[in-house]
């Protein structure tokens, strides 16, 4: 699953950015004297606290589509996951910067075959679930097993068991005489995974809820969503689906063998229906001091822009950049020459488009979906203006004597005004050259389904939240400009469709090729720099986040992947 | 009286079945795809395929909506094979975003939806004719024109605009009423019937606002007409007090209209008030419906959909049934 965490996140970071406002005072971050921009400083609300107790109320516009750690692919279920499942190893946040793999239930982040096809993990001694029994290699393994059962989890998180030698293994339920060959359990604390290729950033796949431990005779399948057996510091008490949901300490957990998670508040109480508006509301007059939200950008309309720098408030918004990248696909079977979508990425206006996802608060303009706080990361600048003003003038000249698509179409998903604003601004900058653009809706949750099929449009926006390691250039790089499995055309994800027979090729070979993830990240670095210098995909903006907590909340962290409140350290004054 | 209950409870199962294939085909025939939406951006076609199986959409478009209809009479078995889950009687699916059982969220979500329903329906129906006919009453007056001004002004406020100006004023102001909470869904709850009222308060003024002023402008119209007719005329002349003519005589034979709209409101308003819960925060039906709509939720759309139309043909026997009883002139045959 390249996937669903980042559509997810993606999606977080899509509905994220959603208000409307321009670059003003009080904007976060800085312009360089060149015109380009720095990053935008994260801002953690009240670190350093570390009492136990109280209760945190968590507002939420809808229900989790499910707690069950082997159908969720979505980040907001991963960071309330982290509350009650552990994994192998973790995505430890930091406020603007990628996670951190750091081990959780495994003593460390794996053991590496010298050929990088096989990985050992050795599970810490003293774990348990919140019944008291000892968590082992085969409970882990079972909650692998369970998603590869796509037939009955359809959002089953599906990275880690792409990577797998698995055969053709359809999960315990169809045939459950089958064996998943690819995981092996030689004793109760030894997990061993067999890969189908080296894969340098494996141990931040084992951060995948694939590895949360579950216990095989309290699967209930669907239903285990009701109530997912607890491996980490909290438990359901109880669950009123699309209501109400507690979590309370689960008293089978030991603090020492988890330093990930601190672990404050007694009791986490979420509202599963609350909507946005009175979410923002609420938590902008802290009508409730105590409350937190995990709704995409802090529940925040529009409107509520400008009050994020009130007095009363600024002190009390979380923030910091997240993975997330917005980028235009250009379909290049329709434009074929690079000349011609250099020339439309000059024309671009993109700082016209950053107002349509509400400003400077809400994201900067980018140069490439990568970023240099990637391992390896080589940087790759386009001739584009940093600030994103368009080259108007630049862009008529490359298109002298050439001939080109007069009429193109823009696609856009149909659940955010900025989605179709961006076409509006694309469509009045094409038109100085020529190109007339028609803007056509797609139903925004078959988006991206569109985006692969036949019905793709010639342009269209595409986001990217870092795949399984947002540390990782080839997590990103890969999914958004790679080749397909066996190297013959475009991926599955690559939405502009770009296929080089030098790049591509080298780009499937790296799949194949060993070494640490610096290493490879400098090799895809370059590769996807080639491919971005003939503007497959036209950069646009990086996500911000803004989350505003109650008077009381400490540790509030807008996380890098998560794209809310990181709920493993957040704490409350009581 | 039988006969017609009878014949009206059949035309009321044959329009139900209509909805629901009309539902049922508009979202196959309709852009969405839920089995892709399941997915999402790494949806491949192998993916999308298991998708479907799991969603049950595997299955050609009739076999799929007549297990559907079939689950409305007997349980069923839903789900992948080798991974079926019994859903019991009245079986409406199970939700394709959350896996729940249909009945169980529209069993949730009701009690919202009433109460708002409810105490909305009190609040416009006493204003709305009690206004309109003082209104009658004093036609020509100050009063009637200030009546008739604010029922304008009224009726042409649409719920965001008045409900949003509400929170704002009574809640984010002036700190008189709390945020709308989904913990409160009856009179009955641990938090008492004053809890109650406070919560849902500024939801039923938002609807009265706005049912009532119709209401006024009717009922004033329609009494006026009333007054000037011959059996009232007839009843003065008789030397009945003004109170009798009024009420007994005037009121039954002016209303009639009024009840009609109460019926109609009432189904529309119990199907739900998707604006007024959206604003408000209530997890109603119209709430629900709204989420299930955008998400692609067959299951639950259908419900909500069938329910709204179970409430709307319901209240229109019932205005039916109430016309014999309030106006002595109309005789079912």
């Amino acid at each position: 699953m390249k996937t669903r965490t980042r559509a997810l996140a993606l999606a977080v970071l899509i509905a994220t950015a959603a208000t409307g406002c321009a670059a003003g005072q009080n904007q976060p971050g800085t312009a360089k004297p060149g015109g380009s921009v720095t990053d935008i400083a994260a801002h953690v609300v009240k670190s350093g606290f570390n009492a136990k107790g109280g209760n945190i109320n968590v507002l939420m516009s809808s229900d989790f589509q499910t707690l069950d750690p082997g159908n969720s692919n979505y980040v907001q279920t991963a960071n309330v996951g982290q509350l009650y499942y552990r994994t192998l190893t973790m995505a430890k946040e930091t406020a603007g910067q990628p996670p951190t793999i750091v081990p959780d239930l495994a003593t460390d982040t794996g053991q590496v075959s010298k050929d990088g096809l096989t990985w050992t993990f050795t599970l810490q001694e003293g774990v348990k679930f919140e019944d008291g029994r000892p968590i082992t290699s085969a409970d882990i393994k079972y909650g692998v097993e369970r998603t590869f059962a796509q037939d009955v989890f359809t959002q089953a998180p599906q990275e880690l068991n792409a990577a797998l030698d698995a055969g053709g293994y359809k999960g315990p339920y169809k045939d459950p005489s089958a064996v998943l060959k690819a995981v092996e359990t030689p004793d109760e604390r030894t997990v061993v995974f067999h890969l189908k290729k080296p894969f340098a950033e494996f141990p931040a796949l084992a951060s995948r809820s694939n590895t949360a431990p579950v216990p095989k005779d309290k699967d209930t399948r669907l239903d285990y969503t009701n109530h997912p057996v607890s491996s980490g510091p909290y438990m359901v008490e109880t669950y009123n689906r699309g209501k109400s949901l507690k979590l309370v300490r689960n008293p089978h957990w030991d603090p020492a063998t988890d330093p990930n998670r601190t672990a404050l508040p007694d009791t986490f109480s979420f509202s599963l229906s609350t909507s946005q508006a009175t979410i923002s509301q609420q938590l902008l007059a802290n009508s409730d001091p105590n409350a937190i939200t995990l709704d995409s950008n802090g529940a925040l309309q529009t409107s509520d822009s400008a009050k994020l720098a009130d007095a009363q408030v600024k002190d009390r918004v979380a923030s910091g950049l997240l993975g997330c990248n917005d980028v235009l696909s250009l379909n290049t079977e329709k434009i074929s020459d690079p000349d011609v979508r250099k020339a439309i990425a000059l024309a671009l206006d993109r700082q016209s488009i950053l107002v349509q996802y509400g400003g400077r608060r809400f994201g900067e303009i980018t140069q490439t979906p990568l970023n240099a706080k990637m391992r390896g990361y080589v940087a790759q600048e386009l001739e584009l203006d940093p600030s994103g003003k368009p080259k108007l003038d630049e862009a008529k000249k490359l298109l002298e004597g050439k001939t080109y698509p007069k009429s193109l179409t823009f696609g856009y998903a149909n659940n955010r005004d900025a989605y179709k604003n961006t076409g509006t601004v694309v469509q009045q900058n094409l038109k100085a050259l020529g190109i007339d653009v028609q803007l056509v809706p797609i139903p925004a949750p078959n988006y991206y389904s569109i985006m692969a099929s036949d019905q793709l449009p010639d342009i269209g926006r595409s986001g990217w939240c870092g795949g399984a390691d947002p540390a990782s250039v080839r997590t990103s790089a890969d999914p958004i400009l790679g080749p397909n499995n066996d190297g013959t055309s475009y991926g599955f994800s690559n939405t502009s469709r770009y296929f080089d027979p030098q790049v591509s090729r080298a780009m499937f070979e790296l799949r194949n090729t060993s070494g640490t993830s610096e290493e490879l990240g400098r090799k895809w670095s370059e590769e996807f720099g080639k491919a971005l210098k003939t503007y497959p995909i036209i950069p646009l903006i990086r996500s911000h986040t803004n989350s505003v907590v109650g008077s009381n909340i400490r540790n509030a962290q807008v996380g890098y992947f998560f794209g809310g409140i990181d709920l493993s350290i957040v704490g409350v004054e009581h | 009286m039988i006969r017609f209950i009878l014949r009206r409870s059949g035309s009321l199962i044959l329009l139900l079945i209509a909805v629901s294939f009309i539902t049922f085909t508009l979202f196959q025939l309709g852009p969405a795809d839920p089995a892709s939406a399941a997915c999402g951006q790494e949806c491949t076609p192998e993916r999308v395929a298991e998708a479907r199986v799991a969603l049950g959409m595997d299955q050609p478009f009739l076999v799929q909506y007549a297990d559907y209809m079939r689950g409305l009479v007997a349980p069923r078995m839903i789900g992948a094979p080798g991974a079926e889950s019994v859903c019991q009687w009245p079986c409406l699916g199970k939700s394709f975003q959350t896996n729940e059982d249909v009945s169980d969220i529209i069993g949730r979500s009701l009690p919202y939806t009433l109460s708002m329903a409810i105490g909305a329906l009190v609040l416009w129906t006493v204003s709305g004719v009690g206004l309109g006919l003082l209104a009658a009453l004093r036609k020509g007056s100050a009063t009637d024109k200030f009546i008739v001004g604010a029922a304008s002004v009224g009726v042409s406020l649409p719920i965001p605009v008045t409900g949003l100006f509400l929170l704002l004023v009574f809640v984010n102001q002036l700190h008189l009423l709390p945020f709308t909470t989904n913990e409160i869904a009856s009179p009955l709850g641990p938090q008492g019937p004053w809890a109650w009222v406070l919560n849902y308060l500024l939801p039923w003024i938002a609807l009265a606002v706005l049912f009532s002023a119709s209401y006024i402008r009717v009922t004033r119209t329609n009494m006026i007409e009333t007054f000037g007719e011959d059996f009232i005329r007839t009843a003065r002349a008789k030397g009945l007090a003004p109170r009798t003519v009024t009420f007994k005589h005037g009121v039954r034979a002016g209303i009639t209209p009024v009840v009609t709209m109460l019926g109609m409101d009432i189904g529309l308003l119990l199907g739900g008030a998707v604006l007024t819960e959206q604003i408000f925060s209530v997890p109603g039906l119209g709430f629900t419906a709204v989420r299930a709509a955008i998400s692609g939720d067959l299951p639950v759309t259908m419900a909500i959909t069938m329910l709204a139309a179970f409430f709307v043909i319901v209240a229109n026997v019932v205005v039916d049934l109430a016309y014999a009883a309030i106006d002595p002139r109309v005789r079912l045959q």
